[in-house]
C-alpha cells in the first residue's frame, strides 16, 4: 500500500504528499502510544511477561475493578438510553409545551466540566450534605458507589443516547407509523410494532456509545466511587499512586478491550443497520401519535428530568458563594479571591493550551476530512479508520501512552505545554472530522469539478471552492474541539506538571481536600468560558463567516 | 345513502413559528356513491392532500362532518375507522415480511386463522405477488411494493380506500399499467374509493368523478369529459391540459347556441352560454387539437411562428394578428397535412362543436 501509496505521487503529488504526512501523525501520535503501552505491559526487563494481566484477573481487587466497570457501563447505559429514548420519543412525536426547553435540557451537560454534576450530588447527598446532613440529619448515608454513579452518569451522559436517537426518530419514515394507524393498530401497538422496533438499531447505537464513555469516564469515579473499584481510576493509580507502570498500562490495556469492542460493533455494524429513510413528503403541522396519558407520563418524566439537572446546577452555583459548605452557609466572595490566588496559573495554562490546540486540529481535521471524502488514494480507508479511532480510546489508555511514548528519545516532551497540546489535538480531532465530512458531503462535488475545469489545480480548488462552503461547520466542529479541550481531564491528568497545569486537575484536586466552594467556582468559570467562546464564535459566524478567513 | 359524505369540511392549520393560520381547505362538500372512484386533483397545496387525511381520521376538521355509511366519524380515531389508505411513499413496514405486512390490520379485526390464511391468498392472487409472501420490501421493486401496500390495505375489506398518490414514485411505464391495474382491481371488488393526485391524466384514466381543488376549495366537480371539455373556470381549463384561451365578443345567445366573435370571424358554438348578453367580453377555450389550419378559405388570418414534431402529434404556434395572441395547435400524426413552414400565413379555424365558453 505505501508503495502504491508513494507511486502516486506522480498523479497527484499534493495529494498523496498530504496522505503520507497525515497517516505519519496519525502512526506516531495514536498508535504508537498505545504499542508503547502494550510493550510495557508485556515485557519485563527484555522478556515477554504477562504477569499483570494474570494479577488483573487472580488478584481480587483488580479483577473486581473489571467486574465494576463492566456493571456500571452496563447500567448507566441502560438508564441513558431509556432517559434520552424518553426525551427523543416526546420532542419527536409528540406536542407538549416547552419543548425548546427540554431540547436545552438535553444537550446541555454536554458542555459542562466532567464532574460538576458529581459536585453537586456530594454537596448535596454527601457527609456534610444538604440534604442528607443538614435537613434529614441522617449520618450513615453514603453516596459514594455504585448508585451514586450511575444516578451522575445517568444525568451527564443520556444527551449523548438522546441526540442519537433524536436523529433516529427525525429520520425514521413517518408514514409508517400513519399507516399502521390507519389498519387498526392503537397508538401503543403502534409504538410496539412498528417505532420500538424500527427505532432498535438506534437504540442499540446509543446503549454502546454510552456503555464505551461509562468505561472511560475517570473523573466521575475518581470521586465518587468509595469503595466501588472501577478499571479507569484503578489504572491511573496504579500508574501514578503506586507507581506500578506495568500493572497499570495493563488495566488501561484491559479498559481498551470493551471499548474499542464496543465501538467497533457500533460503527461499522449497528450504525448501519439504521434505517432512515427519507420521505419525498414533509410532514405538515406537529406530529401527535401518543395517548393523553402516555403524554403526561413523558411530560412529567422529562420535567422531572430537567428540574434535577437545573437543581444540580444551580447546587454548585449556590457552592460558588457559600463559606464553607456542610459548616457555615454564609454568603461569601472569599472563594474567587482563593481561587484566583490557587488558580490563576491553571486557568490561563487551560484557555492557552486549548487555544492552541483547537485550530491545528482543525485545520488538520478539515485536511483529512477532504481527502477522505473527496480523494480518492491507496490507504485512504486506512487514514479514516485511524483518525477517527481516538473516539474508542478511553483517556486513561492515551495518558498512559504518552507518558510512555513522549518520555524517551526521539521524543522528549513530558512535562512540556507540548505534549498536552498534542493530545488534545489527535484526541479530539475526530470532532472536527465528522463536522468537516458532514458538510463536504452536502456540497456537490460538481462545483469542485467546476472550478477543476477551469484550470485551478488541487491546492486551488481545496482553497476558493471547498473551504468557503464548508467553513461554517468547521466552526462548529472547532467549537466543541474547545469545548473538549477545556473539559479534558482523564487523559491529560497524566501529562499536567508543576509549569503546566489544567483546571479539570485543579478541581479534581481542590474536592479531594474537600474545598468544595473552591471547585465550585473554578466549574463556573470553566462554563462561562466555555459558553463565552459560542457565543463569540456564533457571533462571528452568525454576522460575517468570512470575518475569520484564513485562520482555520 | 351515500357512502362517503363530507359536509362543509374545513382546516386550518396553525403555524406557531410564524404565529399564522393557513386555511388548507374550506367550503368542501363532497357525497360519494358506493363504488365510485372520486379523484381529487389539484396542484400542490390545493389542500386535496388535506382532506384526504381527514377522511382518514390523521387530521381533525377545524369544522364540519364526514360520515360514512350514513355514520357521522368526524371525531372516531383514525385507527377506529374502516378506511385503508395506499400511501405515496408505500409506508410497508421494513422489518416485516410481505406476508406479515399485508395480515397486520387483520390482527386488529378479529379476524381467525383460517379466515387469515384464505384472505390472504386471495389477496396474493389479486395482486400478483403469489411467490413473494416471505420476502422483506426491500427485496422488491417499487411496482411490486406498492402492489405490496395495495394488498394491504386491500385485505381488511375497508368500507372506503385512500390513495395518497400512490404511483408518483413510479416511472412512467410502470405507472400506467399500475394505474389501469388499480382500477380494475378497484371495479371488481366494488369498493369506494378516494384517490388523490396532482397528474390530470391519471385523474382522467382512472375515475368515476374528478374532484379539481385549488387554494383550499372547490373549482369543479364531474366526469373526466365534463372537466375537460366544459371546464367550469379558466383554472380547471388550464389545469386539465394544454388550453388555448381566445378573447372574444358574444355576438347572440340563441336557444341552443351561441355565437362568438374572434376577430372578425364570427363562430358558432352549440349550446346556451348563461348570464351573457350580446357585446360582452368571453373567452374561447380551444384545446390544441381543436384548431385547424389551411392556406386558404376562411378563419381567423394568422402566421405561423414556430412547429414542433412530436412524434405522434405535429405541433404549430400560430399568431393571430388581429388579436396579438399566439394559438397552439396540435394535428395528429395519421391525419395527411401539408407541412406548413414557419411564415407562412394560415387561416385557423376551430371544431367549433367542442368549443367551451367561459
Amino acid at each position: 500500500m505505501l508503495v502504491k501509496l508513494l507511486r502516486s505521487f506522480n498523479k497527484d503529488p499534493l495529494v498523496a504528499f498530504a496522505a503520507v504526512v497525515c497517516l505519519g501523525l496519525l502512526s506516531v501520535f495514536i498508535i504508537y502510544p498505545l504499542v508503547m503501552a502494550l510493550e510495557l505491559s508485556l515485557f519485563k526487563d527484555g522478556f515477554f511477561s504477562p504477569k499483570p494481566y494474570f494479577d488483573a484477573f487472580q488478584k481480587p481487587w483488580l479483577r473486581k475493578a473489571i467486574g465494576n466497570s463492566l456493571l456500571l457501563g452496563t447500567f448507566s447505559a441502560t438508564t441513558s438510553v431509556l432517559v434520552g429514548y424518553l426525551f427523543a420519543f416526546l420532542l419527536n412525536r409528540s406536542v407538549a409545551p416547552g419543548k425548546k426547553f427540554l431540547r436545552l435540557m438535553a444537550t446541555l451537560p454536554v458542555i459542562a466540566p466532567p464532574f460538576m454534576l458529581t459536585l453537586a450530588i456530594i454537596l448535596l447527598f454527601g457527609k456534610n450534605g444538604i440534604i442528607t446532613h443538614q435537613w434529614l440529619g441522617i449520618n450513615d448515608f453514603s453516596v459514594y458507589g455504585l448508585k451514586g454513579l450511575i444516578l451522575v452518569q445517568t444525568l451527564s451522559f443520556f444527551p449523548i443516547a438522546y441526540l442519537t436517537l433524536d436523529g433516529v426518530l427525525q429520520g425514521l419514515d413517518a408514514t409508517t407509523e400513519d399507516a399502521a394507524l390507519d389498519l387498526g393498530a392503537s397508538r401503543w401497538r403502534v409504538f410496539l410494532d412498528v417505532t420500538l422496533p424500527l427505532s432498535a438499531p438506534g437504540i442499540l447505537s446509543a446503549w454502546l456509545l454510552v456503555f464505551v464513555t461509562s468505561l472511560a469516564d475517570f473523573a466521575n469515579p475518581m470521586i465518587l466511587a468509595g469503595r466501588f473499584e472501577v478499571l479507569s481510576v484503578q489504572a491511573y493509580l496504579q500508574f501514578t499512586g503506586m507507581g506500578n507502570l506495568q500493572q497499570g498500562a495493563a488495566l488501561s490495556n484491559l479498559l481498551l478491550v470493551p471499548s474499542i469492542a464496543a465501538y467497533v460493533f457500533q460503527k461499522y455494524y449497528v450504525s448501519r443497520k439504521v434505517v432512515v429513510t427519507v420521505t419525498g413528503k414533509p410532514q405538515r403541522g406537529a406530529r401527535d401519535i401518543i395517548a393523553p396519558w402516555a403524554r403526561r407520563f413523558l411530560v412529567g418524566i422529562t420535567w422531572l428530568v430537567s428540574a434535577v439537572v437545573i437543581v444540580l446546577y444551580g447546587t454548585v452555583l449556590a457552592g460558588c458563594f457559600t463559606r464553607r459548605w456542610g459548616i457555615d452557609y454564609s454568603f461569601t466572595l472569599d472563594n474567587f479571591k482563593y481561587v484566583f490566588d490557587v488558580g490563576r496559573q491553571a486557568i490561563f495554562d487551560t484557555v492557552v493550551l486549548s487555544a492552541i490546540a483547537t485550530p491545528i486540529a482543525g485545520f488538520l481535521a478539515v485536511v483529512i476530512a477532504y481527502l477522505v471524502v473527496r480523494k480518492n488514494f491507496p490507504g485512504r480507508k486506512l487514514l479514516d479508520v485511524l483518525a477517527m479511532f481516538p473516539f474508542a480510546l478511553p483517556g486513561t489508555a492515551v495518558g498512559i501512552g504518552y507518558v510512555l511514548a513522549f518520555n524517551r528519545a526521539p521524543f522528549f516532551l513530558t512535562g512540556t505545554g507540548t505534549i498536552i497540546v498534542l493530545c488534545f489535538v489527535f484526541r479530539n480531532m475526530p470532532v472536527g472530522i465528522e463536522a468537516a465530512k458532514v458538510s463536504l458531503a452536502q456540497i456537490d462535488r460538481s462545483l469542485e469539478e467546476a472550478a477543476t475545469n477551469l484550470g485551478a489545480g488541487t491546492a486551488t480548488v481545496f482553497k476558493d471552492v471547498t473551504l468557503p462552503l464548508i467553513r461554517p461547520a468547521c466552526f462548529a466542529g472547532m467549537a466543541y474541539v474547545f469545548v473538549h479541550c477545556m473539559t479534558a481531564v482523564s487523559a491529560v491528568i497524566f501529562m499536567v506538571s508543576a509549569r503546566w497545569n489544567h483546571m479539570t486537575v485543579l478541581i479534581l484536586a481542590q474536592t479531594e481536600i474537600l474545598r468544595f466552594s473552591a471547585a465550585s467556582v473554578l466549574c463556573l468559570i470553566l462554563i462561562v468560558i466555555v459558553l463565552f467562546v459560542f457565543w463569540a464564535l456564533r457571533k462571528i459566524i452568525g454576522t460575517n463567516p468570512r470575518a475569520m478567513g484564513g485562520s482555520v | 345513502m351515500n357512502a362517503v359524505k363530507a359536509s362543509h369540511l374545513k382546516k386550518v392549520f396553525y403555524d406557531a413559528r410564524r404565529k399564522k393560520e393557513t386555511v388548507a381547505v374550506e367550503t368542501f362538500d363532497l357525497d360519494i356513491e358506493k363504488g365510485e372512484l372520486v379523484t381529487l386533483l389539484g396542484p400542490s397545496g390545493c389542500g386535496k392532500t388535506t382532506v384526504l387525511r381527514m377522511l382518514a381520521g390523521f387530521e381533525t376538521p377545524t369544522s364540519g362532518q364526514i360520515f360514512i355509511a350514513g355514520k357521522d366519524i368526524t371525531h372516531l380515531p383514525a385507527n377506529r375507522r374502516n378506511s385503508a389508505m395506499v400511501f405515496q411513499s408505500y409506508a410497508l413496514f421494513p422489518h416485516m415480511t410481505v406476508r406479515e405486512n399485508i395480515v397486520y390490520g387483520l390482527k386488529f379485526r378479529k379476524v381467525n386463522k383460517e379466515e387469515t390464511a384464505k384472505r390472504l391468498k386471495n389477496i396474493l392472487e389479486v395482486v400478483g405477488l403469489v411467490e413473494y409472501e416471505s420476502r422483506q420490501p426491500h427485496e422488491l421493486s417499487g411496482g411490486q411494493q406498492q402492489r405490496v401496500a395495495l394488498a394491504r390495505a386491500l385485505i381488511i375489506e375497508p368500507s372506503l380506500l385512500l390513495f395518497d398518490e400512490p404511483l408518483s414514485n413510479l416511472d412512467a411505464k410502470l405507472r400506467e399499467s399500475m394505474r389501469d391495474e388499480i382500477r380494475s382491481v378497484q371495479q371488481r371488488l366494488g369498493i369506494t374509493a378516494v384517490y388523490v393526485t396532482h397528474d390530470q391524466s391519471e385523474a382522467m384514466a382512472l375515475s368515476d368523478r374528478v374532484v379539481v381543488m385549488n387554494k383550499g376549495r372547490i373549482e369543479q366537480v364531474g366526469d373526466a369529459q365534463t372537466i375537460y371539455l366544459r371546464p367550469a373556470t379558466k383554472f380547471v381549463a388550464d389545469f386539465m391540459g394544454a388550453a388555448n384561451f381566445i378573447p372574444a365578443v358574444v355576438s347572440r345567445v340563441e336557444n341552443k347556441s351561441t355565437v362568438v366573435k374572434v376577430g372578425t370571424a364570427e363562430i358558432t358554438i352549440p349550446y346556451q352560454v348563461a348570464g351573457k348578453q350580446a357585446g360582452e367580453a368571453i373567452l374561447v377555450v380551444a384545446r390544441p387539437e381543436q384548431v385547424r389550419l389551411a392556406t386558404s378559405g376562411t378563419g381567423v388570418p394568422g402566421t405561423i411562428k414556430g412547429y414542433r414534431y412530436l412524434g405522434s402529434s405535429h405541433e404549430y404556434t400560430v399568431e393571430l394578428g388581429a388579436l396579438s395572441k399566439n394559438v397552439i395547435c396540435r394535428i395528429e400524426s395519421s391525419t395527411q397535412h401539408p407541412c406548413l413552414k414557419v411564415g407562412t400565413n394560415v387561416q385557423t379555424s376551430f371544431i367549433s362543436e367542442e368549443l367551451h365558453l367561459i
